[in-house]
């Protein structure tokens, strides 16, 4: 008979900050799954880090309340014997990698724990059959996609044998088959009665596996849902709590009203890269007009963002050539009119507020300063232009970064996973903005996993497998752009 | 090649590191420091990083040339002075490359059985740790620079350093600041202090191989260094 875990009143504010949880009463019977959404800042991940006792252990504040797991009480534990009941997956599986190879990362935590080396070897090759990764246990991690690291990642807190599971964030990198991949991970380790608790904003992989979905808002419990209950939410209700849909089948689809003209602003012809041996874009031919938005889609490590760099002109290509508004461009000539937005964001930013961002490395600085605030008033970020950049919130640095590419009017925008990471609301705030780019004549081309993204804001999707493009289509209706992006 | 990579022990590299560094500085012969530098070569095409290895020995040799003539036909530009960094760290560079060849896990296992304080250790193995994703790091600000156009030429670079240095730092101190927490959130969750004594998934044993590598390698050292 597994745990059971009991939060009393729990309270908890980071140093001199307002309350980021707020008389928080949760009980979770044992093999429960239970999935913790809301808006970005709602306190979801302050919640898993109470749970597996990382505040106010590592991120200090102030925690009143209870936490218990059986009959211990959490305050009383060392951070390891934590570590042992509670097995911890998290968004980014870089970050928490200690190792460079897949089988001395799943042996992490098995070494801390003083187990011999026999046994160490066993859990690692347990563990790795489990997930069917035994075959890889040599590798470099740094050769895996992103869905293998995530299950590297789930390797490493199984080989202790915990009875929870905490993830935050864990798919927010994957692609659909990685995604769907995942959730029957998920539901193996639900089938064995494990406790998982996942934060997440992407609900449509775990609509059959959760048992309730808490919704938190503002550090406070506001609405929990059982699966049935989630499944009848109406459209009105997902955007109004500002949630993802669970069912991306009930997403409403309206079809884009298109901005294109007939100006062709960027074509390719035969188009080639490899990385020593790996090709990793093969004779590609295609063009888009100004004014169009269009998704590129396709498995983890295919080729989409080596390719939105070639046009950016921040790789270079081995064959081919690549054409801006007609004219023929090397590398170097490409840089800076086809602008490249990665997904990491916060090596982006090199001002000391937000005006700052976009002026930095400009001339005439002072000049520049009242069209930057012009920029920023359109992207609805003017509130914050007194802030670091770094303290923005995901979707506002995502809007940022758009303000930067604007600053330097660069006709052709590359956005790299935009909606990675963020909630329902500032999904459709980012895709809002790209569609109102649009509009003012940009050309932009949207590389993403994110279905909802892609329907808010494109008009036309490019699927990449391989490095070949494998379909090119207008996107006139959901049920095509799900099947050609891998829902099933 | 792997297979050999795995016989060797993470303490023979880092003997070798040190051995490679000390010859490198205290060699005044140029002859014996070529020797020494193609015994490392050869060493590493053993362990299968031949590209790399016949690259860094290109640069080796292009480097000892500029220094040759720099100094014999008194050319300013490029300075011998530079010709003879590049000369100097070409040699610890080798052994660097076989470091990093070798499983992280394994390493830190070698690590732990070398006769030094738990801090040093400490920092040994998170500066292991931390040196690929900070060179990963500076790929994506100097993307994000090209991008801006702050790396648009020499020129501009040359004409305003410190902005340019300014540019790479702040965003660099960020992102180390988010990864240092990061690891430290997955190291804590792990039981990394956790205070019972730690084995490891790799085994780690100084066999006859390092022993032999170990010795040669002094040997050959101490002959390069006063010769």
């Amino acid at each position: 008979m597994g745990k059971k875990i009991n939060i009393r009143k729990l309270s908890f504010s980071y140093k001199r900050k307002s309350l980021q949880l707020d008389h928080i009463n949760l009980s979770i019977k044992s093999g429960e799954v239970i999935v913790l959404t809301g808006p970005s800042g709602s306190g979801k991940s302050s919640l898993t880090r109470v749970i597996n006792g990382l505040i106010p252990y590592f991120f200090n504040g102030e925690l009143v309340g209870e936490v218990t797991i059986g009959e211990q009480n959490f305050d009383q534990m060392k951070s390891w014997e934590r570590g042992q009941l509670v097995g911890n997956v998290f968004q980014d599986p870089r970050s928490q990698f200690f190792s460079n190879e897949v089988a001395g990362e799943i042996a992490f935590g098995c070494e801390n724990y003083g187990y011999s080396h026999e046994e160490i070897r066993d859990r690692v090759h347990r563990a790795a059959d489990s997930l069917k990764i035994s075959n890889i246990l040599e590798r470099s991690l740094h050769e895996l996609s992103y869905g293998m690291r995530q299950k590297v990642a789930i390797a490493s807190a199984k080989a202790l044998e915990p009875e929870i599971y905490v993830m935050d964030e864990p798919s927010a990198n994957l692609d659909m088959e990685s995604t769907y991949c995942f959730s029957e991970v998920i539901e193996e380790l639900k089938r064995r009665g494990k406790t998982i608790i996942i934060a997440e904003h992407r609900l449509y992989y775990l609509e059959e596996i959760a048992d309730r979905f808490i919704c938190i808002e503002n550090g406070a419990i506001k609405h929990e849902f059982s699966q049935e209950q989630m499944k009848e939410l109406k459209d009105r209700d997902i955007l109004q709590m500002g949630l993802r849909h669970s069912n991306l089948r009930r997403f409403t689809f309206h079809t884009l009203k298109s901005h294109k003209n007939a100006e062709v602003a960027l074509e390719v012809k035969a188009l080639s890269k490899a990385y020593d041996k790996l090709q990793v874009i093969r004779e590609m031919n295609f063009s888009c007009n100004r004014g169009e938005v269009i998704a590129l889609i396709g498995p983890n490590g295919t080729g989409k963002s080596t390719l939105g760099k070639v046009f950016a002109g921040l790789v270079k290509e081995d064959q081919g050539s690549i054409s801006i508004f007609g004219k023929e461009c090397k590398a170097k000539k490409r840089l800076g009119q086809v602008w490249y937005i990665p997904q990491d964001l916060d090596s982006q930013l090199f001002g000391e507020d937000l005006v700052d961002e976009l002026i930095t490395g400009r001339k005439n600085a002072e000049e520049q300063k009242e069209k930057a605030v012009r920029i920023l008033k359109e992207l609805e970020l003017h509130d914050y232009a007194k802030q670091h950049p770094a303290t923005l919130s995901g979707g506002q640095k995502q809007r940022l970064a758009l303000g930067v590419a604007l600053m330097y009017e660069a006709p052709i925008i590359i956005l790299d996973e935009p909606t990675s990471g963020l909630d329902g609301a500032n999904m459709r705030n980012v895709s809002r903005v790209i569609r109102a780019l649009a509009g003012k004549g940009h050309t932009i081309i949207v590389i993403t996993h994110d279905a909802e993204c892609a329907l808010s804001c494109c008009e036309r999707a490019i699927r990449i497998e391989k490095g070949i493009i494998t379909d090119d289509f207008q996107i006139t209706d959901s049920e095509y752009f799900l099947a050609r992006i891998g829902y099933p | 090649m792997k297979r050999n990579l795995n016989r060797i022990d993470g303490r023979t590299v880092l003997f070798l590191t040190v051995a490679a560094c000390l010859v490198s500085f205290l060699s005044t012969n140029f002859f014996a420091h070529a020797l020494y530098t193609i015994g490392f070569v050869i060493l590493l095409c053993y362990y299968g990083i031949m590209g790399k290895a016949i690259g860094t020995f290109a640069v080796y040799i292009l480097a000892l040339l500029g220094l040759i003539f720099g100094t014999r036909y008194n050319i300013k530009f490029p300075s011998p002075l530079l010709f003879s960094m590049v000369y100097k760290l070409v040699l610890p560079m080798l052994p660097i490359y076989l470091l990093n060849q070798i499983p992280a896990g394994k390493l830190t296992a070698s690590i732990r059985k070398l006769p030094i304080s738990k801090k040093v250790m400490l920092v040994l193995i998170v500066m292991l740790r931390f040196a690929p994703t900070v060179v990963q790091e500076f790929r994506n600000v100097s993307e994000a620079m090209r991008v801006r156009g702050f790396l648009s030429g020499a020129v501009k670079v040359l004409r305003h350093p410190l902005n340019t240095l300014e540019y790479a730092v702040v965003p660099m101190v960020f992102r180390a600041l988010t990864i240092a927490d990061e690891l430290s959130v997955s190291a804590i969750v792990r039981g990394i202090e956790s205070p019972c004594k730690k084995e490891s998934y790799h085994k780690s044993k100084i066999g006859i191989r390092d022993t032999i590598l170990m010795i040669a390698c002094t040997a050959a050292g101490i002959v390069c260094s006063i010769v």
